[in-house]
């Protein structure tokens, strides 16, 4: 079969179809795929679906991710996020419920995975005047299910799980060191251009690389934006692309980007890193190392760069002719100097 | 930028073509996206990057190159060049193609003064690197403007949730 047109919702549900239908190996409906135009990577749509399963009709609101060829990340694998989910199914993260996997691109065109439809609203770190995205109560009330459930994922027996095959580091001494390489090879992929100041970070990263204390599932992409939020309840934690085994000191760095908290002092519009801190160390009973903190943060920023040029690699490209990729591309020097101050004050 | 013109107005008129127009139920204003698609089609090949930016960029990058090689001699030459006159006389790709060698020969002495063989004034080569990076992007951010992406956010919302995206 050919590769997906991804703007083709008819084309994709009716081997969407097929494919479901060799599934639950009998009757199957499905409604109209609804697309969703937020996300930068993955396409998802919306789907209504009935099957029969132990003599009961079952019906679903579903979703499907699928990695298409265009895609930042491309060539993509639905494989390491789909185990995530499974494993993680019934922990103290909530996760949709995963249904089905394929990393072959002969059913739809491009790998995919089928999970459940949960519902809420994704709160984002831009508000139009720069100030809190939530109120006092709401912040207090959503940074602790925020921290919990990280500090759940963190803690997370990880390797008698289906997860321990979704790849990574577990060398204690590798982790910052594999996520050096991994998005370094990104950058020259992504840019023929060198720019002096990402060059300079490689070296100060690899000079610098701490060693974990503990391997864990890490999500990679960890922060306001990536979870649903219902009735004053964090119904879902979403965007697994980047999962991978490693340093869980990776996600917090990331939660503290400036990126997602403009000049606020909240992290993610959630918490000080004051109390970042000392709520992860009581949830999960280890220390945060402050200047592995500051390493990560860094990095997460020098990561956060990398995909500015991704996108703008993707819009040049890939005719992905989302013109957000080319905002996000002119961007960058903002995103550099940000680096050069975490480098800084990590330093 | 990071994206080229030519890609950047292929862009805009495939978006207006594709996502924008077929959703757009004011006639008026239909005849109006049409029109900012003939005028980019018209305007397409009469433009180029202003080049005042781009020379300053490659005059501020040679200067620092001369004054660290100046103090640490023994660094590894780079590939030659523009001259003087052929800088005068380039047009703006030619300009951008300059920029980019020399950001491509300041990423080697950086690396190099960073390095187990730098000898010389290193630290003050070191010193003079950062202070152009930094004015450099600093230059650059005076060009940039605050992103829109609190506005992006809420109008791609619609009113909608998100799930999973």
């Amino acid at each position: 079969m050919s590769a997906i047109d991804t703007f083709d919702g008819d084309s994709i549900r009716s081997r969407l179809l097929a494919y479901l239908h060799g599934q639950v190996g009998g009757d199957v409906e499905i409604g109209p795929l609804k697309r969703y135009t937020v996300g930068f990577s993955w396409l998802t749509f919306g789907f209504n679906a009935k099957w029969n399963e132990g003599g009961a009709r079952i019906e679903r609101d579903l979703i499907l991710r699928l990695g298409p060829p265009s895609g930042i990340f491309a060539p993509y694998r639905a494989t390491p996020e789909f185990l995530t989910l499974q494993s993680l199914a019934g922990s103290g993260v909530p996760v949709p419920r995963a249904y089905w996997c394929c990393d072959d691109s002969e059913a739809l065109g491009a790998p995919f995975f089928v999970c459940e439809f949960v519902k809420g609203d994704a709160p984002v770190p831009w508000t139009a005047d720069g100030g809190p995205a939530f109120d006092e109560t709401a912040r207090l009330n959503l940074g602790d299910q925020f921290l919990g459930a990280l500090a759940a994922l963190h803690n997370f027996k990880w390797r008698s799980a289906p997860v321990a095959g979704i790849g990574g580091a577990t060398d204690l001494a590798q982790t910052a060191r594999s996520q050096i390489a991994f998005w370094e090879e990104r950058m020259r992929q992504w840019s023929t251009r060198r720019y002096p100041m990402l060059e300079w970070a490689l070296i100060w990263f690899r000079a610098r690389a701490p060693i974990a204390q503990r391997i864990s599932v890490v999500h990679g992409d960890y922060r306001i934006g990536n979870f649903l939020e219902l009735d004053g309840r964090i119904s879902a934690i979403l965007d697994w692309e980047l999962v991978h085994l490693g340093d869980p000191m990776e996600d917090l760095g990331w939660i503290c980007l400036q990126a997602w908290r403009g000049r606020l002092p909240y992290m993610c519009h959630l918490f000080t890193r004051e109390e970042l801190k000392s709520k992860y160390e009581a949830l999960t009973g280890t220390k945060v190392d402050a200047s592995a903190l500051h390493y990560w943060e860094a990095f997460g920023t020098f990561k956060l760069a990398v995909m500015h040029l991704g996108a703008s690699y993707c819009f040049e490209t890939r005719d992905f002719n989302d013109l957000r990729m080319a905002g996000m591309g002119a961007q960058l020097p903002r995103m550099l100097l940000q680096l050069e101050s975490v480098m800084e004050r990590a330093a | 930028m990071n994206n080229s013109l030519e890609r950047l107005i292929a862009g805009i008129i495939a978006t207006l073509r594709s996502d924008v127009i077929p959703n757009v139920t004011d006639a008026y204003a239909r005849g109006q996206a049409i029109g900012v698609i003939d005028v980019l089609n018209n305007i397409a090949p009469r433009l180029e990057w202003a080049r005042a930016p781009l020379a300053e960029a490659v005059a501020q990058r040679r200067n620092a190159v001369r004054a660290v090689r100046a103090l640490v001699p023994q660094a590894p030459g780079g590939a030659a060049g523009l001259s003087d006159q052929a800088i005068a006389a380039a047009s703006s790709a030619e300009l951008a193609a300059e920029r980019d060698r020399l950001d491509g020969e300041i990423s080697d002495l950086i690396a190099w003064t960073q390095g187990p063989a730098a000898y010389g004034d290193v630290a003050a080569a070191t010193v003079l690197l950062r202070q152009h990076v930094h004015d450099e992007l600093t230059r650059e951010m005076k060009m940039t403007k605050k992103p829109l992406f609190a506005e992006i956010s809420k109008a791609t919302a619609g009113g909608q949730a998100k799930s999973q995206s």
